[in-house]
Formats: C-alpha cells, structure tokens, sequence
C-alpha cells in the first residue's frame, strides 16, 4: 500500500539551493518517515541526502517537483512546499 | 533516449562526421534510433542481403566505382532500384565521390537524403559508430555509492542514513576508490555493461555525519578516486530486521535490474559490531572468483554431498585437512 504525494513549486532563493538552505531542507525531510523526492526535470534527488539536494543544482526561478511517499506523505508534502516558497527565509 | 534523424546526423554530426547534404531535404525527419549501417556492397549486384530496412547505406570507394563502371544506363537502374528497395533512412557517400545522377535522381523521387563527407570509409564508420553510441546512449541516475574495489565496480544502495557513505569511507582508507557518492549516473552500453560515473560538482565528495562535506582525492590522494567505472555488482544496505530471513548459504542469487540488464545482489543488513568495508571487500573478492567460475557454495556443496555419500570417516577428512 503506497501512498505518494506530490507537489511542484517553484525555487525563490536569490542564490538558489546552496548549502544553508539544503541544510535546512534535510533537516526538514529527515522528520518525515516516508520516502521523500526532490525532482528538478529528470533528475531526481533523494530529499533526505543534503549532496543529492546539492547535485541538483537548483537555480532561482526553477521548478521543483516534490515527491513523498508513505504513512505521513501528504503532510510531508505540505511542509516541505511552504518551506521552499517561503525562500528559507533567505 | 534520444531520438536520432538523420537531420541530426547532419547538424549536430559536426567536425566529427563532415557531413554535407546534396539532395533529399524531404527525408531528413527518418528515424535512425534503431537502425544500423551497412555498406552497400554486394546489394548493388542484385544480391539482396542486407535486407534490414531503414538502414544508413554507405556507399564507399568500391560502390561508386562499381556504380560508374556499369555498362549500361539499365544496369543502373537496376543497381539502384535494388538499393532503393531496401528503404534506407539516408544515404552517405565517403570520399566526396562523384554521385551518379541516375542515383541523384532517383533517391530525390523516393525522398531519401543523399550525403556526402570528405572521410575515408573506414574512418567515417569510425566516427559514425561513436556518434551513434553517444546519442542514443540510455542514462539513469541512482541513489547509492559507486567504489571501486580490487577492480570490481560494487553499487552501494539503500535508504539515506544507513551509512553508505561510511562504508565507501572506511573503504577508501584501506586503498579502494571511490567512483560516485550519493547521486550515481548510469549508463547503458551494447551490449549488457552498465557504467557508473558521478554527478558534475558533488562527485568525489562525500558528506559523512558529524563531519560534514570532505573532499575524497585532497584528503586521500588522486588514486582514491576514478571517474568511472562498469558497475559489476550491488550491494544493498538496510536495517537488521529480526524477523526476516538472511542469506545464509550463498545458494540463492538475488539481481538488481538498472536499464533491462541485471546485475548480482547482496542483501546486507546492518547491525553494530559488523564492518562494513570487510563484508564489501570479501564480496567482491566473491565476486572475482565467480567471474573466473569458482562458485564456493557450490565447491563446499559438492564436497559435502560427496563426503555424506560415501560416508568419509572422520579420520580421512581430518587427513584431508592437513
């Protein structure tokens, strides 16, 4: 029984994904049990990992694709898009 | 995959392929992806033997001096209805060699590119091999560790956190190679070798908890790292759960499936008190003694099953022993 949600939204951190707020990402997804994603086109990086998120090299303005897929998926989804619209608070 | 035409045959060919197109606009959208060269050879006497359709023809040297030395025009004619039959996405003529204009004409009516390029033959299927294998290439990327150990490519997988990392480390201390870490780019060559590399910038960095990001080539030298590497098996971590059943025996082989080819796997679970790097280098010592076909569960089988057939005493195999 899989249960996956996904989001997309869009990067807004001047600096894009650099390592503060991959930092601050990891520290987010590691919370959640279920399986977490971070897509940008056809690459995928596992949410959990900060050089996955850093290999992404996520620029300002790109479009990230969310994937979580588990117990807590949907609320997963939910935080880790407000935290990255919110910027990071960058 | 990409999609190759011959349109991108011609365009993104470049320096590397020459080529240059003297008529048959209307075919360059034909699709290449899967089809192969051939020369046209003995086709052009009626022999139809290179009946794969939507080929790339080459026409070399001893075509066109075939095709010119023809007696008749209706000789020609045929040689090239014959060639026409087979329905090539395009073809290419080496050498810049004068084209027939029976052929001009006729490739124009069946609307099949014509190209020529100033190289030789031989180094143009080259070339042409090369660029093919490039663009059609299947890529994926993966969640794992790729490290280099006695010469054997062994794919680290498994859930974040379950120390990967850790175990590529500690095998990078004891003079194995760190190939990709975290994010692995895996390519598929003809005709079932899978091949490993990094991503650009985090590759041949490693983040390690309680450390943070470390430079693998500065702080273990330039030979603790290569930039790619056939990945030969997989080794997948994960949490030692008490009710599930382990390898025991080594009977049973497990694959992983990366781009339809399939490769060895070890389940590993993970428990205080196991080294890693030992269990990883002893199975791809393992694994170099099953590519030179020693298969040691099936060895210690064998010489089981024998000695509970012919009832061995005990003092025979003690000798045996010594």
């Amino acid at each position: 029984m899989s249960n996956t949600h996904e989001k997309d939204v869009v990067l807004v951190n001047e600096q894009g994904l650099h390592t503060r707020p991959a930092r601050i990402l990891v520290e987010k997804t590691t919370r959640f049990k279920s399986e977490i994603e971070i897509i940008l086109n056809d690459y995928v990086a596992n949410g959990k990992s900060i050089m996955g998120l850093l290999g992404l090299l996520a620029y300002k303005g790109c479009k990230l694709k969310i994937r979580a897929t588990g117990e807590d998926a949907e609320e997963a989804v939910k935080e880790i898009a407000t935290l990255i619209e919110s910027g990071f608070d960058e | 995959m990409s999609r190759l035409t011959v349109k991108q045959l011609l365009e993104d060919g470049g320096k590397s392929l020459e080529l240059s197109l003297v008529d048959g606009s209307d075919g360059l959208w034909h699709d290449l992806s899967d089809s192969r060269y051939f020369k046209a050879g003995l086709l052009l006497t009626g022999l139809e033997i290179n009946k794969g359709k939507h080929g790339i023809v080459i026409l070399g040297f001893t075509e066109i001096s075939f095709l010119s030395n023809l007696p008749d025009n209706e000789k020609l004619f045929q040689a090239c209805t014959t060639l026409l039959e087979t329905e090539p996405a395009c073809i290419i003529i080496t050498k810049n060699q004068e084209i027939p204009t029976l052929l001009k004409k006729m490739s124009l009516e069946a609307s099949i590119p014509l190209l020529t390029t100033p190289k030789k033959t031989g180094d143009f299927l080259d070339c042409l091999d090369s660029f093919i294998d490039e663009y059609t290439k299947e890529i994926t990327r993966m969640h794992g560790v790729l490290v280099e150990v006695l010469g054997i490519g062994v794919f680290l997988t498994g859930p974040s956190g379950i120390g990967k990392s850790e175990a590529a480390l500690e095998l990078v201390t004891r003079g194995h190679r760190l190939v990709a870490d975290d994010t692995v780019e895996i390519q598929k060559h003809h005709p079932d070798v899978l091949e490993g590399r990094g991503t650009p910038i985090i590759k041949h960095h490693m983040e390690i908890r309680g450390l943070g990001i470390i430079n693998v080539p500065f702080l273990f030298g330039p030979a603790s790292v290569r930039d790619r590497k056939k990945i030969e098996i997989a080794i997948q971590l994960e949490e030692w759960d008490g009710t599930k059943e382990y390898e025991r025996l080594g009977s049973d082989e497990k694959h992983l499936e990366i781009l339809g080819i399939k490769i060895p796997l070890i389940i590993l679970p993970v428990r205080p008190g196991r080294s890693l790097g030992t269990i990883i280098e002893v199975a791809a010592r393992d694994q170099l003694l099953k590519q030179r076909g020693i298969n040691s569960f099936q060895m210690f089988q064998e010489k089981l099953n024998e000695a509970l057939i012919n009832h061995v005493p005990e003092a025979v195999i003690e000798q045996d022993i010594e």
